[in-house]
């Protein structure tokens, strides 16, 4: 039975959901105490004990029909009673116990079925191998039970035509600025997420180190009286470091949108190091998205703010009416400890790019940050605006690879 | 020993707490206990997280710790800290005795010697002031340790959890390892404010509670309000789901849905009229738009 497990996990593992060894582990041990002839505590016993993401539960399901249950797939269009059953009352469980009990019946039920490589209950106890290997274990109704569960050998290799292949190596330096693969981009997004929890962590150290200042005498006399005039506790003063409040403005027109979302997902990521972070979207006018992002899968909410009408995602983006409208409606949420962050490209399509508004942005806020996703050299050519924002920001960076996306995180938190 | 018999025996002793539970709930309960692992919850807000913890101490018994997590919750808050005060009030009291035990040492390096002997009498456990943690690792009966809202807590003090997740132990520098007497039940929630780590994962049992399926919240209804009409418990769930299933901004969570039913008993209302709906929906939801959005669609 353990080979079961086994087995299973690996089906699990080349779906893209990871299990270590001890979960494997811990998913045999709990089999030992599960009946196994009711299939929803069987399965949530498996689930429980190997999936510990709520986004791989969808994984975790197909991998268990696929594998424990008939092989439902190879007769697409009469797809089992069986299943629907069970989903729907599954107080009833008309599957795998009553099986158990009425040899006949489970005999029928398969045929029914179509499936050529159920065993029959009959025939089960002479030949197969897995039978005997387990008999000399603790005798457990488990094992009689899984062993007539059947395996679908194929079915695991059908996993693994379908299922992802995570693996993000050498992703530092693909060029962002351009068309992805699908498969691509959530390696990319997964790295992003391993660079943000580097990045995070960095940051916690930062506040540690603040707490070894100067002593502080007025505190370190006060706490002494409890301790008679013994300064026994030393209270050293607190370096100041504050959090900001971060203000990301980010054009998503044409190509840009390809490094905006990684940006977007950088941002979101180091969420908790700032005192609040408010992101807006725009091509021609401003949106804001901040509530946006609510606990639902990354991807699916990116997609989602792209075919936002209020966005006009296939328009030509005019940073100066864009900025206008920002100025105008949000200036007054900006304050010393904001820090604006735009990502762009500065072609304003030979638009006004009202430069103004950013100055007047900039002497409110504590620091502009401009990224820009275009290789530098092609800075302002054609309708690139680049020089005329540049010198109402703080700092201008190129951003096209993880690399750059990561100093440009530093860059962030450190402001 | 075992607490609980079966998965069914978790859900009967559950619901003599009032908590209502069908086995996917009840049965990495039961292996918790079965695999002594801690089990880590995860799901929306108000959907009964910190609830199963309170469950469990109640069908079983056994004192429930609570170690609610925030950011900058570091070591000294959750698991020990020392009792300088207390320390220091032995120091002064001993003052006397130690003319005694210095008495026959002649040179320097013999009184600091016999000095060193006596060391531990100032970092033994009775000047260890235990926070929950350290509380539930040392409690002589088994307890319930609730660690609430994990991903509250900063990254450092996920990892300082680690040892005692996996092996029930804590390491005191001054003291070596302390070994828990009991088996704690842990019982992690979290709210998914940020993505716990791997490590912490792998050592828990995962469960993710989402919102009950109709027949039972109108239960968990029926069950925390006896004296509410069935009908108008079921218009009021029925009513409930279908709110959630229109994305608003702020989802109502279970305890909402009863804090509302209760209001309409209160207030002796037979079903959902508009009039109904306009003094009574702030009971259940929280966020003024969604309000005015229900008020304005209805629910449909």
């Amino acid at each position: 039975m353990i080979e079961r497990v086994v087995e299973f996990v690996r089906t699990l593992r080349r779906s893209g959901v990871r299990v270590s060894i001890a979960e494997a582990m811990d998913a045999a041990d709990a089999l030992r105490y599960t009946p196994i002839t009711e299939r929803r505590i069987f399965k949530t016993a498996l689930q429980t004990a190997l999936v510990k993401e709520h986004q791989d539960l969808p994984a975790f399901d197909a991998a268990f029909e696929c594998f424990f249950l008939v092989q439902l797939s190879d007769e697409d269009g009469e797809k089992g009673p069986d299943s629907e059953e069970n989903e729907g009352a599954p107080e009833t469980q008309p599957n795998l116990s009553n099986e158990l009990d009425d040899g006949e019946q489970e005999g029928e039920g398969a045929q029914e079925d179509g499936d050529q490589e159920e065993k029959m209950p009959g025939e089960g106890e002479g030949e197969p191998s897995d039978e005997e290997e387990m008999e000399d274990e603790d005798g457990y109704d488990v094992e009689e039970m899984l062993a007539r569960i059947q395996v679908g050998d194929q079915t695991s290799e059908a996993m693994t035509e379908t299922g992802k292949q995570p693996q993000h190596r050498g992703t530092e330096d693909i060029d962002l600025y351009q068309e992805l693969p699908p498969g691509q981009v959530e390696n990319l997004y997964e790295a992003v997420e391993e660079l943000a929890a580097n990045l995070v962590t960095k940051r916690s150290l930062r506040y540690r180190k603040a707490r070894s200042g100067q002593v502080d005498i007025k505190q370190t006399i006060q706490r002494s009286f409890r301790t008679g005039n013994v300064p026994f506790h030393i209270i050293r003063k607190r370096r100041k470091v504050n959090k900001h409040e971060l203000v990301v403005l980010c054009d998503i027109s044409g190509s840009v949108w390809e490094v905006a979302r990684f940006f977007i997902k950088l941002v979101q990521e180091m969420q908790t190091q700032f005192s609040r972070s408010r992101s807006f979207l725009f091509v021609d006018r401003i949106n804001e998205v901040t509530d946006s992002f609510d606990g639902r899968p990354f991807d699916e909410i990116i997609e989602q703010l792209k075919d936002d009408h209020a966005l006009n995602f296939f328009g030509l983006s005019d940073f100066g009416r864009a900025f206008y409208q920002f100025y105008n409606e949000y200036l007054m949420s900006l304050s010393r400890t904001s820090v604006l962050v735009i990502l762009g490209d500065a072609r304003a399509n030979w638009f006004d790019p009202q430069e103004w508004t950013l100055d007047e942005m900039k002497r409110r806020v504590h620091q502009v940050i401009w990224l820009n996703p275009e290789p530098k050299q092609y800075w302002d050519t054609d309708d690139s605006v680049m020089s005329k924002y540049g010198p109402h920001c703080d700092h201008v960076l190129e951003c096209r690879n993880l690399e750059q996306l990561m100093h440009v995180g530093e860059l962030i938190l450190q402001s | 020993m075992a607490a609980y018999n079966s998965v069914q025996d978790v859900i009967q002793k559950f619901d003599t707490q009032g908590y209502i539970c069908g086995a996917d709930i009840a049965t990495p309960i039961y292996l918790m206990e079965q695999l002594r692992k801690p089990l880590l919850v995860e799901g929306p807000p108000g959907v009964g997280k910190t609830e199963i913890a309170k469950a469990l101490s109640g069908s079983l018994d056994r004192r429930m710790i609570r170690l609610q997590c925030y950011e900058g919750l570091d070591e000294s808050k959750a698991l020990y800290e020392w009792e300088y005060t207390k320390q220091l009030l032995y120091t002064q009291m001993l003052k006397d005795r130690i003319g005694d035990l210095l008495g026959n040492a002649s040179t320097l390096s013999e009184s600091v010697e016999a000095l060193n002997r006596e060391d531990s009498a100032f970092f033994s456990q009775h000047f260890l002031l235990p926070r929950p943690l350290l509380e539930a690792i040392l409690s002589p009966e088994p307890v319930v340790l609730l660690i609430d809202e994990v991903d509250r807590s900063d990254d450092e003090f996920e990892s300082f959890l680690l040892e005692v997740l996996s092996d029930f132990q804590v390491s005191i520098p001054e003291l070596g390892t302390l070994k828990a007497v009991q088996y704690p039940l842990v019982v992690l929630t979290s709210n998914a404010n940020r993505n716990l780590s791997e490590a912490l994962r792998r050592r828990c049992l995962y469960l993710y509670i989402d919102y009950p399926p109709v027949d039972q919240e109108i239960r968990i209804v029926l069950r925390k309000i006896p004296d509410i009409n069935e009908d108008l418990a079921q218009q009021i769930v029925r009513f409930v789901q279908k709110i959630r299933a229109l994305n608003v901004r702020k989802p109502p969570s279970i305890s909402e849905t009863i804090d509302w039913a209760l209001a309409l008993v209160v207030l002796n209302a037979q079903n959902l009229s508009r009039d109904v709906l306009s003094t009574t929906l702030n009971v259940l939801m929280k966020d003024k738009e969604d309000i005015d959005r229900i008020m304005r669609e209805g629910v449909r």
